[in-house]
């Protein structure tokens, strides 16, 4: 995840796909999705130490995520132009197109 | 064993004190429920911070009193601002915080806000997955619906089947957008002004607008307004 710091808009990510125990902003629903980056928002604490009365710093990086929800949800009643936006920190986020490739270089492995 | 009356009264009551019960209490919504245990939680626990002197009757009492005088009125009146003003507009859909310094909003406390702009082309609807997170500044507290598991949930999976149960059919070439608050911004809809309301003055038209339209589960509508 070394791309961490080179999110930005338009850019194709992947929702880490990864337990967490405890308090945590990144819904189930979108873990392992991909989405688009629409909006970079900002610094944030961070919330998986803020709630555990820490200071949460340094501060993240929140972006606004949007995903198709015809992509989320098999079988969505709707339109197929329907989308979702999240809010989600940089430390959930991989690029789509890095972590593919990490995904393709494993199953090369096995 | 404690004395309710140890803590100092610099306040006038016409109220009786002798009753045992404790007039600034918050009033719970159903006393005829048992008390859940977060409930119980809650009142031992202020009663704890009161008692050891952390925080006051007066400061909870307080506090009650400002979340209850926000309203969806103050969010009306910002969406009708931004109807008649589209310079105010531009600037509230950029920057909401420094666009809504000119409402009596208490910027301070304020959240980071965003403002999501219903067009012919998209419809927004708001939603709190994890929890509950509501423009409380702006909307004042949000309806029991609002906090509910199977708003929380279906909006998401099924957001035209949550909106046409709330009266709202959004045709299929219109996109319907959901926001999951899921960090720290929060989020208010700004409605499309509805057609025929040319001769409306501000008033008349922050009468259109209910708390629902600014969450995004209902329009503004002229029919059975009255107006």
């Amino acid at each position: 995840m070394e791309n961490r710091g080179t999110l930005q808009i338009g850019q194709l990510v992947r929702v880490d796909d990864r337990s967490a125990v405890g308090h945590c902003r990144a819904p189930w629903y979108l873990r392992g999705q991909v989405g688009e980056i629409v909006e970079v928002l900002g610094v944030f604490r961070d919330p998986e130490k803020l709630a555990y009365h820490k200071p949460g710093v340094p501060r993240i990086p929140l972006f606004k995520v949007r995903f198709k929800q015809s992509q989320i949800w098999p079988g969505y009643v709707g339109s197929p132009r329907d989308v979702l936006e999240a809010d989600l920190t940089a430390n959930w986020l991989v690029s789509a197109l890095f972590a593919d490739r990490h995904e393709k270089n494993l199953s090369e492995k096995v | 064993m404690h004395d309710p009356h140890d803590h100092s009264h610099d306040h006038e009551h016409s109220h009786d004190h002798g009753d045992g019960q404790d007039p600034h209490a918050p009033q719970r919504d159903h006393d005829a429920v048992e008390m859940s245990g977060y409930e119980a939680l809650e009142e031992t626990l202020r009663l704890l911070l009161i008692e050891k002197g952390i925080i006051t009757h007066d400061e909870v009492a307080r506090q009650i009193d400002l979340m209850d005088s926000r309203s969806p009125a103050l969010g009306a009146q910002v969406v009708v601002r931004a109807w008649l003003d589209a310079e105010f507009k531009g600037r509230l859909l950029r920057d909401a915080r420094e666009a809504l310094k000119e409402f009596d909003v208490d910027i301070g406390s304020l959240a980071e806000f965003k403002v999501v702009e219903n067009t012919p082309e998209t419809h927004n609807v708001v939603v709190c997955t994890l929890c509950s997170c509501y423009p409380k500044m702006l909307l004042g507290v949000p309806p029991a619906w609002y906090k509910s598991m199977a708003y929380r949930s279906r909006t998401v999976i099924d957001p035209r089947g949550v909106l046409t149960e709330f009266g709202l059919d959004i045709p299929l070439s219109r996109e319907v957008r959901v926001h999951d608050s899921t960090a720290d911004l929060r989020y208010i809809v700004l409605p499309m002004r509805p057609a025929d309301t040319d001769e409306l003055d501000e008033t008349a038209l922050v009468s259109l607008i209910t708390r629902d339209c600014m969450i995004g589960t209902a329009e503004p509508s002229r029919v059975g307004r009255g107006a």
